[in-house]
């Protein structure tokens, strides 16, 4: 439960006022971007198509009975930019190369809820499914 | 192992021995206490004296008393026979035998190699005189034995001509019995010698090892993270050893807390304590796998039953919750409920960590196939080099699914704590500690086993 607050409101934290301060660091056309193709899909999730953590949070969405909407950073055209400005968004400042945890981040309703270690231990704690269920990713 | 059980039941045999050689003459009692193992010498010098001073009625105690010390002997030998099959227990039960250690003896003798090899060298002095003895022995019991008859029935010629004949025969037996004694004696110092040359040998490998050991340290000192990585291996070894004796600490504490019915909060502390010495765990587990990853996936610091369950570093949550099963009931519908969520949540975190793991080993293999292999793999030096900065890439996230491994255990652990009431917990935790102690004994057994 602390999770879910806890992302959304730094989210929403660096969607009102962080992004507008620093437009040099994050185009708003990338958060833009990153926000209509977050909202495709009641799940989406942001991946690299050879990363193996980014397979098993695709295998636990399908095996939960959810199909996520998934995008491959690496086939994307603006895949680079998109990257870094989810790092961002998680509060990852050191970049990629230091927290390879960093993807798979993942979308539900629209919202960021985190990558896989937030995902999973909403998942243990019990309050996935019901967001699943809100976003209507899941009916049962 | 085996050496202590085959030595406690010898022991009582060796006493009864000897009481039986002193039966029927309380006036020899006194003697009992000061003779010590086989050293009948004593005994047999004393022996004839009380018997020549008493009536013909000690022929017969006297007879009784040979066959005895005959099959003591005798049981002497089987014991040699069957100590010779393993030197050591020789070694051990020899010891035992001639200095009459009864309880302490296999524990010293076994702390340590240098020890009981020492103590087999001892023992070899041992086994050489009371072997001799034996022999002797008889040979003075007979003297004794006809002397007396001659002092009782000296008219009788017949009778000392069916001794004379008797005596032969037994003198053609010690020669017989000391001829195998001799050959066993000879087995047994050979047996000795070998067992001489195999520690001579393990302790140059031993040293070898040791040379070798310092030599790779020395190789790669300038290289500090190798250095940090065998250092961070020990340390992490040392400290989950602290662990588990604390660990072990705080589920005695909750033992008595639960069954000497304490009140809730101060059971909650002691729960709350445990269950942030779990996190403890964790921690340095997180240490542990920065250092070394593939140590922390080997699980070398379990026992083999606990390794046999292992998976990703550790115990499968659901496998956990299973465990539990009816040992925490009665539960309420929503805790049931919410332990099913627990059970399937988990589980389902479990296949999809797996299936993970299942697509980096793929694409490990790929990767490293898909440089070229063969007759001219020498040919592209630079494309061998960028495939194992790739493979290596790859293998980083070995660390980071260890990591998500750890904190599904974390998280179901809390998530369990959650569920359940304190004294339910409380149970919980008690049972998965009983289920991993069971697991360590199994190992220990296992390890234990006689292997022929």
């Amino acid at each position: 439960m602390q999770y879910k607050t806890e992302t959304r409101g730094s989210l929403s934290y660096n969607n009102n006022s962080k992004v507008m301060n620093n437009m040099n660091v994050f185009p708003s056309e990338t958060l833009a971007k990153i926000e209509s193709m977050a909202a495709e899909n009641a799940v989406v999730i942001f991946s690299v198509s050879t990363c193996c953590m980014c397979h098993a949070i695709k295998r636990l969405f399908r095996g939960m009975g959810v199909s996520p909407a998934v995008h491959e950073l690496d086939l994307l055209p603006y895949g680079v930019e998109i990257h870094r400005a989810l790092l961002r968004l998680l509060g990852c400042s050191s970049g990629g190369a230091t927290s390879p945890g960093a993807l798979p981040v993942v979308f539900i309703g629209g919202k960021m809820v985190g990558a896989m270690e937030r995902v999973m231990a909403s998942h243990i704690n019990g309050s996935l499914v019901p967001l699943l269920k809100d976003a209507g990713a899941l009916w049962l | 192992m085996q050496s202590s059980f085959k030595t406690v039941p010898f022991t009582p045999d060796f006493y009864s021995q000897s009481s039986y050689f002193f039966r029927g003459d309380s006036c020899l009692e006194e003697f009992h206490q000061p003779v010590n193992g086989f050293h009948h010498e004593e005994a047999i010098d004393l022996s004839p004296n009380v018997t020549i001073a008493s009536a013909n009625l000690h022929y017969t105690t006297f007879d009784t008393v040979m066959d005895c010390g005959g099959g003591g002997g005798g049981g002497l030998r089987e014991r040699l026979e069957g100590g010779e099959e393993e030197c050591l227990d020789t070694g051990q039960l020899v010891y035992q035998k001639g200095t009459r250690l009864v309880g302490g003896g296999v524990g010293e003798v076994n702390s340590s190699w240098c020890d009981s090899v020492s103590a087999m060298a001892d023992n070899s002095q041992h086994t050489d005189t009371s072997t001799d003895i034996d022999t002797d022995d008889k040979t003075q019991l007979n003297g004794g034995h006809q002397g007396m008859l001659l002092a009782t029935n000296c008219s009788d010629q017949s009778n000392v001509k069916s001794s004379d004949q008797r005596t032969l025969r037994r003198l053609a037996q010690n020669r017989e019995a000391a001829r195998k004694s001799r050959l066993r004696k000879k087995a047994y110092v050979q047996q000795l010698e070998n067992s001489r040359i195999r520690l001579a040998q393990l302790e140059e490998e031993l040293k070898r090892a040791r040379q070798q050991g310092s030599l790779v340290e020395r190789g790669v000192s300038a290289d500090h993270t190798h250095l940090a990585a065998g250092n961070g291996v020990f340390s992490f070894e040392l400290e989950y050893t602290r662990w588990k004796e604390e660990h072990q600490r705080m589920i005695n504490d909750l033992r008595s807390g639960v069954n000497s019915q304490l009140g809730d909060n101060d059971l909650r502390v002691l729960v709350d304590a445990v269950m942030s010495h779990y996190d403890e765990i964790f921690r340095l587990k997180g240490i542990g796998t920065k250092v070394d990853v593939f140590h922390m996936l080997s699980g070398m610091w379990k026992t083999p039953a606990e390794r046999f369950f292992m998976w990703l570093g550790g115990f499968r949550s659901s496998e956990l919750l299973k465990i539990l099963g009816n040992h925490v009931d009665p539960l309420t519908d929503q805790q049931l409920i919410g332990i099913c969520n627990l059970q399937q949540s988990s589980q389902q975190a479990e296949d999809a960590l797996s299936q993970g793991m299942e697509a980096l080993q793929q694409s490990l293999l790929e990767t490293l196939s898909s440089a070229s292999m063969g007759p001219n793999s020498s040919a592209n030096v630079a494309d061998y080099m960028g495939h194992m900065a790739m493979a290596m890439g790859k293998l980083g996230t070995l660390e980071n699914f260890l990591r998500q491994a750890d904190l599904l255990r974390q998280q179901t652990l809390q998530q369990l704590h959650r569920i359940l009431t304190t004294r339910q917990a409380a149970r919980a935790f008690l049972v998965i500690h009983d289920y991993i102690s069971r697991l360590r004994a199994l190992s220990s057994l296992w390890l234990a086993r006689p292997r022929d």
